[in-house]
């Protein structure tokens, strides 16, 4: 049934021809080559500024700017890095990140991921009037929600929990993937499940078995804009875990590095190259379900 | 306690697949036995529901009590009407802020969009792709503080007499007779300049999202161009581009309610000093400085208004689609 | 487990390479206080808790981060050594937006420390904080605050803080090896007179930075609060701070122009656009460069450890000192301002009153004073603690004071110290305007 289309889809991927196009012209392949790296210079800069600040002493950050430090090679120093690692509690608050932000993250790809099906592939009254509601819900800010939750929250007594957070963070996902999940999942092509629902499978059948493997791409973007988004949250962490040290993630211990009048912030420039190498980690991951085009195969049959 | 967390987020995440498998494929079969009418009308709901609880509690629920909140008095004790609005309207900041938020709403998109796509369109055509791909996204996995440092490293600025220590300020010196900018402080760059500092964080977006649509892109049809001799920029104009308009509206959408919402970087660098005022930092004042939970709310509600006309556009959208379909 | 041991490997990597380990020997040691002070701490805090183990815990929210909050957790240990009481502190920048969400969200932490004793009189007018005369004793903090504190954190007759740190302002900070001007200075017009004639000479006297993130432009706002003070007296200085004297008034005008006269270009390092855009923590750099750019810094105590973070290699007192502002009008000589944080009471608890009784005693104030970072509010502290120099200096210049005040700005609410701020910006940028940026903060009040 369901299972029979899949091997279709793999094959057509595995033939797929290799693009070389011997006919494009030396001065256009010159052109590509030229937008590309200005750009990707022009991001990489800020970025290897950051990553020369983090390796040297902060008197010398303070006075010079990152460059000058390739005159005087050998003033680099590994302190930025020892006081950000060596901090009371750094090391739990990096799980504390990776359980709030791996729940949330699937717990929102979940959720998201079904409503999206039912409001791109279901015909049903409001649909179009629930898709967009959601969608405008993109545009409340964060700040105004806070007051309003935590009453909630402490009645519930969800304050200080990570099942809070995972229920905040969701909310505040929700919006943005089923939005973005809607425009792949409508690209879908009917015919693809058209033919399961002949032969009487369940929408939630089609949903596991076809949708969400074709949408893999789509998905593995989601997840990594989540998982992103999470991770570097700072405010919603403050606010509703509230003083409890322990379940602090890495954000509210890194912020507690810098002094109260904000000196002391070249201790910023080690913790973010550290905060990035986990999602680093998970964009790497991920990257796989970019190259596997799938439904660029299956749209053929 | 590290292993107490370990714990939690294995146990969690396999709760979240269990009942995310558990609650679809019961729900749906018991919605099967009742008559065959009420399950098509019910199905979608069990789809959706989740979603809109989550939304319920969390977004919805706080905006309609801060839309009632723009209606009242500081405290929230007495009924004052539209005098929230008109009161924040009239003030020069709030105008400042309305013209600074245009500014964004018409740069940040189109400018995302712009190296978004170009780069998840040519990325693919060069040997040195990972390493591109890593540069754009290595920015939107930086905290809004962070990414405030850096940026301060870029726009620094010191005297034409003294050695420059901002990146930017570097550069352009480095052209004999040109003086440093103060970026943050001159109002005829600054505004600019965070719009840039957060086109960096938000530019790797566009382009994941470009480079997964690009996916889904029949590669076939591309093909059948080339061979029929079409450029390459006719191949991206009649071939591509048209599979990706629905993509472009969702970026376009996503980053200008960004750009509405943008906030971090402007409050990390400037706080609106200096005319950098945007809607957010001027609610953000009157939230937690005037403590005035009453214009507050209605600077809020004047932000979420501004999000009618994109979503009229959405409308439009969804309609053209589904005709398609 | 994996990314500590990938620390420990590159922190091994450093140690072959030569080069990492010369920043260390330059760290200032940690100063740690003597053992009897310690004890005397804990016997004082199992005194606070009524003398048991109460156990527990307090949640307390702060500003405090980094080696600052290091400092202030010396001052804790003792406390939760012998009482058992675990003492969450959470410190974050954004203080009043976390307080405010918290309280309205009916979650507050049970203490609170902030320098914003305005925020936090705002909260004791709406009843959110504990009286500390009923809870900690009217005894207790007689015997050890100087009316005027306790006045400071004081409404209705209630006193809603205690101050647990203090900073003297309006220090001139220079470093003597290159600074030749008057180091004591009769007034502010000789001090000024000798700036301009280094002026004049070609290089600028003073070191200026008001870039400070989300709260620019304080560093203006301190000094012409200072300004206004001694200028005005303290009387005016108290009436304009609790709004009984407009900003637009003349006293206030001048001390803007005052200000103005320091900030200029000419007057100030690379002119006002470098003064606006240098961050108040690398303000002092010119004056440590091979041939100094500027001579002069006006700042609080606390500039001193800023100033010496970034040069660690500069002895206190040889490289680097300050005096006192001098005088700006005979008829208010010797007059100085303080500054520094409070400790409120949001939720009674064991835990929460017995912390605060402690903070309120001569041993807990004692090992403020030893933590080497602030001056100790409390006048049975022997000065004799003091082994940082420059709070050792300071604390003598507060003994030969004529009377103490805290600065305005930290008493006043938010909104108009966000004004004040900005108006000190504006100020310096367009010092044409100075009627309508007045104008413009007298609005907000």
């Amino acid at each position: 049934m369901t299972t029979t289309h899949l091997p279709d889809v793999r094959s057509t991927q595995a033939t797929r021809p290799v693009v070389v196009s011997v006919r494009r012209p030396r001065l256009q392949r010159l052109l590509v080559h030229l937008v590309v790296v200005c750009i990707t210079a022009i991001w990489l800069v800020p970025l290897l500024g950051l990553l020369v600040s983090s390796f040297r002493p902060a008197p010398a950050v303070l006075s010079t700017g990152w460059w000058h430090s390739f005159a005087l090679p050998g003033d680099y120093t590994l302190d930025n890095y020892r006081q950000v690692l060596d901090h009371d509690g750094m090391m739990l608050s990096l799980f504390n990140s990776l359980a709030i932000v791996v729940p949330a993250t699937l717990l929102t790809v979940a959720v998201s991921s079904a409503a999206a099906y039912a409001l791109a592939c279901m015909r049903f009254r409001f649909r179009s009037g629930l898709l967009l509601t959601i969608v405008a819900l993109l545009i409340v800010p964060v700040q105004i929600t806070m007051v309003p939750l935590l009453r909630v929250f402490n009645h519930l007594g969800l304050t200080g929990s990570f099942l809070g957070l995972w229920i905040v963070h969701l909310g505040y996902g929700v919006s943005f993937a089923v939005y973005l999940l809607h425009n792949f999942f409508a690209a879908v092509p009917r015919e693809l499940f058209e033919a399961a629902e002949m032969d009487g499978a369940t929408k939630s059948q089609i949903f596991f078995s076809i949708v969400l493997p074709i949408c893999r791409p789509a998905l593995a973007s989601l997840a990594i804009f989540e998982f992103v988004w999470t991770w570097n949250d700072l405010l919603t962490a403050l606010i509703f875990l509230g003083g409890f040290r322990d379940v602090a993630p890495m954000t509210v211990a890194v912020s507690g590095l810098v002094a109260s009048r904000g000196n002391g912030w070249e201790v910023l420039t080690s913790a973010a190259m550290l905060s990035m190498i986990v999602p680093m980690v998970v964009f790497i991951a991920m990257q796989k379900h970019f190259i596997r085009g799938m439904l660029a195969g299956a749209s053929k049959g | 306690m590290i292993a107490d967390r370990i714990q939690l987020l294995v146990l969690a995440s396999v709760a979240i697949a269990v009942a995310t498998v558990g609650y679809l494929r019961l729900g749906d079969r018991a919605l099967n036995r009742l008559p065959q009418a009420w399950a098509r009308r019910l199905v979608p709901w069990l789809f959706v529901g989740p979603a809109l609880v989550a939304v319920g509690l969390v977004l919805v629920f706080p905006a309609i009590s801060t839309v009632v909140l723009s209606l009242l008095n500081s405290n929230g004790t007495a009924f004052v009407g539209l005098d929230n609005y008109t009161s924040t309207l009239s003030n020069p900041v709030t105008q400042i802020a309305l013209r600074n938020t245009a500014l964004w709403v018409v740069l940040l998109p189109s400018l995302s969009v712009l190296v978004g796509l170009t780069i998840a369109v040519l990325v693919d055509r060069v040997a040195y792709g990972a390493l591109v791909k890593a540069a754009l996204f290595l920015p939107i996995a930086i905290s809004a503080v962070a990414a405030g440092v850096i940026w301060t490293f870029m726009y620094d600025y010191q005297p034409p007499t003294a050695n420059q220590t901002g990146t930017l300020n570097a550069i352009i010196t480095t052209v004999p007779g040109t003086d440093p900018i103060a970026w943050i402080i001159n109002e005829a760059t600054n505004n600019y300049a965070l719009i840039g500092a957060t086109l960096w964080t938000q530019a790797g977006f566009a382009m994941i999202i470009f480079a997964a649509a690009l996916r889904a892109i029949p590669e076939e049809l591309q093909e059948a161009a080339r061979l029929d001799g079409a450029s390459e920029w006719k191949v991206f104009r009649h071939v591509t581009l048209p599979f990706l308009v629905p993509t472009v509206v969702v970026v376009m959408t996503t980053m200008t309610v960004i750009a509405l919402k943008a906030f971090d970087i402007v409050y990390v660098m400037t706080n609106g000093r200096y005319g950098t005022d945007v809607l957010s930092t001027v609610m953000y004042r009157d939230l937690f400085t005037a403590k005035d939970n009453g214009v507050a709310g209605a600077v809020a509600t004047i932000l979420m208004v501004l999000v009618v006309p994109i979503m009229v556009f959405n409308l439009h959208q969804f309609r053209r689609e589904s005709q398609k379909a | 487990m994996k990314v500590r041991s990938g620390a420990l490997a590159l922190v091994s990597a450093c140690l072959v390479v030569t080069a990492c380990s010369s920043s260390d020997s330059l760290k200032r040691e940690k100063p740690t206080a003597p053992a009897s002070v310690v004890d005397a701490a804990e016997a004082a805090a199992l005194q606070a808790a009524g003398g048991k183990k109460v156990g527990g815990k307090v949640t307390m929210l702060g500003v405090l981060g980094g080696p600052e909050l290091d400092a202030f957790k010396t001052v804790l240990a003792p406390f939760e050594k012998a009482t058992g009481v675990d003492v969450q502190y959470e410190g974050t920048r954004d203080f009043a937006a976390v307080l405010q969400t918290q309280v309205d969200g009916g979650n507050p932490p049970d203490v609170v420390s902030t320098p914003a004793i305005g925020e936090m009189s705002g909260f004791a007018e709406k009843g959110e904080l504990v009286d500390l005369r009923k809870v900690v004793g009217s005894d207790l903090l007689d015997a050890n605050f100087s009316k005027s504190l306790l006045d400071t954190a004081s409404v209705n007759g209630q006193v809603f803080g205690i101050f647990d740190t203090v900073d003297l302002g309006g220090l001139i900070w220079y470093d003597p090896q290159t600074y030749k001007g008057p180091t004591a200075p009769k007034s502010w017009a000789q001090l000024q007179a000798w700036a301009k004639q280094t002026a004049r000479s070609g290089t600028t006297p003073w070191c200026v930075g008001l870039e400070s993130g989300a709260a620019s432009g304080w560093p203006a706002a301190d000094w012409i609060d200072e300004i206004l003070l001694h200028e005005a007296g303290p009387a005016f200085h108290k009436r304009w701070q609790e709004g009984k004297e407009p900003w637009t008034s003349p006293e206030v005008k001048k001390a803007f122009e005052t200000y103005g006269g320091m900030v200029s270009d000419g007057m100030v390092y690379g002119g006002t656009t470098t003064a606006l855009s240098t961050n108040f923590a690398k303000a002092a750099n010119p004056m440590f460069a091979s041939s100094p750019g500027c001579y002069l810094l006006q700042q609080a105590t606390f500039m001193g450890g800023i100033i010496t973070d970034g040069f660690p290699n500069l002895q206190p007192a040889k490289d680097l000192d300050f005096f006192p502002a001098p005088d700006f009008n005979p008829d208010y000589p010797a007059i100085r301002s303080v500054s520094g944080e409070i400790v409120g009471m949001i939720n009674q608890t064991p835990q929460s009153v017995a912390l605060v009784k402690y903070l309120a005693t001569r041993e807990a104030g004692t090992l403020i004073a030893s933590t080497g970072r602030w001056l100790s509010p409390n006048k049975n502290v022997d000065q004799a603690i003091y082994r940082d120099p420059f709070l050792k200096k300071a604390s003598g210049v507060l003994a030969r004071a004529k009377g103490t005040y805290s600065l305005g700005n930290s008493l006043m609410p938010q909104t108009e110290v966000d004004a004040f701020w900005q108006a000190g910006l504006d100020y310096t940028k367009n010092p044409g305007d100075l009627d309508a940026i007045l104008a413009k903060v007298e609005a907000t009040r």
